[in-house]
């Protein structure tokens, strides 16, 4: 095993962790806020309607 | 310049009465010798920097009549340096009372020598012009470069107008006005009194931009040079659907109903809780 | 397995799904894109997932894959060097800080502010040039992804890039999926997962250490080393750093996230973490292109190799599920380029010569025109080039077209008080020089029907051309700006 093949296993585990662990947080936390983002502008959508 | 010049609570108090307010001097022999170097050459079309203003009336060469260069800060590093300056932002804050400024336009003036009455400017407010700003209370700088007085034709304001309104009287290039006086005067009801806003070279006066002002002929043998720099207050924003819609520095960005105007063409020259807030500069030789 | 009714079933639900969240949710989005342009309540995960998913379009894991069936482990570098670049401009604030305190939100109205109209108007030209010459290639690898990974005839590729670039047209003029927070997010759900899960079958198959010593035995030992790698080598890692800079800091849709924000320092953490991502951006279709190669052999087809490889190797379900989300990602980002190329037309070209003002449905209306006219072009161009080298490097070669010039203008007029105007025409005329001459050479000698490689194309190695050419812009800046001696412009404070 030369030198680089296991740099590109250590780079590829990392970045696989790196990956997953990201888009799982970001997956997970992001649902709620693109919940709450829908929310606030439906909020305000409905204040504005309220307006004269 | 000058930068501890700043307008004192009884200056303050003035403006705010009177709608103007003329500064002591604020720029240096030196300074005022280079700058009229430089108003020369971009009265000429020689653009330093190679790029030319946003628009200029007339064409370079001709100064039969009132040279008007907008965003003359543009073509030439000097100007641009003084335009953009925070000292005159800090003094414009002070003076309305708000936390920041921004430059609106810049405009190079030059009223030729024996002008006659196409050396007029009719009285005007400059908000009337400015319409699509969503506020009242904007600022000018006019800066003199050589002694002003009522023989080169002077600025003249009609102090305390800034509080009659708006009255939509606005004939920057109405030539007759002492006619106009009379329709203004039944209009307000108000005595229509004018005084001359005489300023030794490198003296800056500053006015309201509801103030009533206009200027009559040049009669001198001399140019009488300035720059007016058109200051607005951090905060402004463009409001749609007015007759000024189409005024120039709305070119630049094509502004929708609300948006601010912010950015590289209209840069902070003051912000009180920013000391840096004054990002542009020119880039010196 | 080959693509079941089963998988067909999950694409067209995922796409009518997507297509009526859409049309449904108009109204909202508008509301969001004003959201982000205001850039007030910008969410940290949202905001890696829009910027993933901006930037991760099918032609991406196309040439990754590409890259990786022919040249094996050693590709890597271009993934890690690609994130360390976002890394890079995370941690700094490299140009796009400077650009913002200047409030200035497009990179080529700095080029306008700082220097002249025609140096906009001319930066808009070379990126159009840019931009049509690249969207063939992303139509085509597209059509070929698609043919290769469903159970569509490989006969029908002409076919299938003419009804795809219909949808496209279409899907853009209609107004889109308005690709923006919330259909970005759907957007890398569906990509993130299906990525994984496509590399873990992949491992599977192949084995996680075996792989790397199939590899070994495929393309030679030592092949493993980027530096001493006859297609890369150091020539190609400095040329591929600048250029990844270059990306970041000049092409609209990234920059954007940073000038348009008025929380710098959560865009900036948002980059850092996306630079993450775009190490499996890169490493995993690479994976799958060796894979690929592993499979077929290297006498194989690197490009339609990866699609066919996954076809054959993963379950009913996981195809569907992978084929929606790389639909999605072709639809967005072709539907995205076409408006930001359209809109650079527009604004940046048309609108800057002509002295008149162009209203608000006049501009709609040319954007429109453009979108179609582009569209055609692509077509066209996408049927009738053919790629000598890989996509990579034609998608290099174009692009450096804008960059070599764009990033010593940009860069020099913010850090170098006398950067001037010549220096700018300099720079962009001597950086577009070499792969300009390059890829119209290649074009000429095709229409004529010669096959063997021309003036330009001996001239330099690949990886020599692309550095050159950016060297060249900088000197290019250099030169003009220190001949023409006193030409002083608007620039912002040198802190």
């Amino acid at each position: 095993m030369d030198l680089w093949e296991i740099v590109w296993m250590v780079a590829f585990g990392f970045g696989t962790l790196g990956f997953a662990f990201i888009a799982t947080n970001v997956i997970v936390k992001g649902f709620a806020e693109a919940r709450s983002l829908l929310h606030e502008l439906g909020g305000e959508e409905e204040k504005q309607e309220g307006q004269p | 310049m000058d930068i501890h010049a700043l307008p004192t609570t009884v200056d303050v108090a003035f403006f705010r009465s009177n709608g103007y307010w003329l500064s002591p001097r604020l720029f240096s022999d030196a300074e005022l010798a280079e700058l009229r170097v430089h108003h020369a050459a971009v009265v000429a079309g020689e653009y330093e920097t190679k790029r030319p203003p946003l628009n200029r009336d007339p064409e370079p060469g001709n100064t039969s009549r009132l040279v008007q260069v907008n965003n003359a800060y543009w073509t030439d590093a000097t100007i641009a340096r003084h335009v953009l300056s925070v000292q005159i932002g800090r003094i414009a804050a002070r003076l309305l009372g708000v936390k920041g400024i921004r430059l609106w336009h810049d405009q190079l003036l030059l009223k030729p020598p024996q002008s006659g009455k196409a050396g007029n400017i009719g009285w005007h407010q400059d908000r009337g012009y400015w319409a699509c700003l969503d506020r009242d209370e904007q600022i000018t700088a006019w800066i003199a470069l050589e002694d002003v007085n009522e023989e080169n034709g002077c600025m003249e304001v009609v102090p305390g107008s800034h509080t009659w309104g708006l009255l939509g009287e606005d004939h920057f290039y109405h030539q007759d006005i002492d006619q106009q006086i009379a329709r203004i005067e039944q209009k307000t009801g108000k005595p229509f009194t004018t005084k001359p806003c005489i300023l030794p070279a490198g003296c800056v006066s500053f006015h309201h931009s509801l103030t009533i002002h206009g200027s009559r002929p040049n009669v001198s043998t001399r140019p009488r040079i300035s720059i007016a720099v058109h200051l607005i207050i951090d905060g402004t924003r463009y409001r749609a659907g007015t007759p000024s819609e189409d005024h120039t520095s709305n070119t630049l960005r094509r502004p929708r109903d609300g948006d601010l105007y912010a950015g590289p063409y209209f840069p902070v020259l003051f912000r009180e809780d920013e000391p840096n807030a004054n990002v542009w500069m020119t880039a010196e030789p | 397995m080959r693509f079941s009714t089963f998988d067909w079933t999950l694409v067209a639900v995922y796409v009518l799904l997507a297509f009526a969240i859409g049309m449904l949710a108009r109204k909202r989005i508008t509301n969001i894109a004003d959201y982000l342009v205001a850039g007030r309540h910008i969410r940290y995960n949202l905001g890696v997932a829009s910027l993933v998913a901006t930037e991760l379009g099918l032609v991406t894991m196309m040439y990754f894959a590409e890259q990786g069936y022919r040249f094996g482990f050693a590709a890597f570098i271009i993934g890690v060097i690609w994130a360390a670049a976002y890394f890079m401009i995370g941690q700094t604030g490299f140009v796009v800080e400077r650009i913002r305190q200047l409030e200035i939100i497009t990179i080529t109205e700095y080029f306008q502010v700082r220097y002249s109209r025609g140096v906009r108007v001319l930066a808009a030209s070379l990126l159009t040039i840019a931009g049509v010459l690249s969207l063939g290639v992303f139509l085509k690898l597209g059509a070929v992804f698609i043919v290769n990974f469903t159970d569509i005839p490989e006969t029908s590729l002409h076919l299938t890039m003419t009804i795809l670039v219909v949808i496209v047209v279409i899907y853009t003029i209609l107004g889109g999926m308005v690709s923006v927070v919330l259909t970005d997010y759907v957007q890398f759900v569906f990509l993130a997962i299906g990525m994984l899960m496509a590399s873990v079958f992949v491992l599977h198959y192949h084995g996680i250490i075996s792989i790397f010593e199939k590899a070994r035995e495929l393309y030679g030992a030592g092949a493993m080393n980027p530096f001493t790698h006859p297609e890369y080598g150091w020539t190609f890692i400095a040329y591929w750093a600048v250029f990844a800079v270059s990306g970041c800091v000049l092409w609209q849709p990234v920059a954007q996230r940073i000038l348009a924000s008025e929380n710098p320092e959560l865009n900036r953490r948002i980059f850092k973490s996306t630079s993450v991502m775009f190490l499996g951006r890169a490493f995993f279709p690479i994976l799958w292109g060796i894979g690929a190669a592993l499979y077929f052999g290297a006498a194989g087809d690197p490009t339609a190799g990866m699609p066919k490889f996954l076809a054959e190797i993963l379950p009913i379900g996981i195809l569907g599920f992978l084929a929606a989300g790389m639909f999605a990602a072709l639809m967005s980002t072709d539907d995205s380029y076409l408006i930001a190329w359209s809109g650079i037309i527009v604004q940046d070209l048309i609108a800057p010569l002509r002295t008149k003002e162009i209203s608000g449905t006049g501009r709609v209306m040319l954007t429109r025109i453009c979108v179609f006219v582009i569209g055609f072009l692509m077509l066209i161009f996408g049927i009738w080039y053919e790629l000598k080298d890989s996509a990579f490097r034609y998608l290099l070669d174009v692009t450096t077209i804008y960059y070599a010039g764009g990033l010593p203008v940009l860069v020099a007029g913010l850090y170098w008080k006398r950067a001037s105007l010549p220096g700018a025409y300099l720079a962009f005329a001597f950086g577009a020089f070499l792969p300009l001459a390059f890829v119209a050479e290649d074009i000429i000698l095709q229409a004529r029907g010669i096959s063997e490689p021309g003036f330009f194309n001996e001239l330099f190695s690949a990886n020599m051309r692309g550095l050159m050419s950016f060297v060249l812009g900088f000197i290019g800046m250099g030169i003009g700006s220190i001949i023409t001696g006193n030409s002083p412009a608007l620039a912002g404070k040198q802190s």
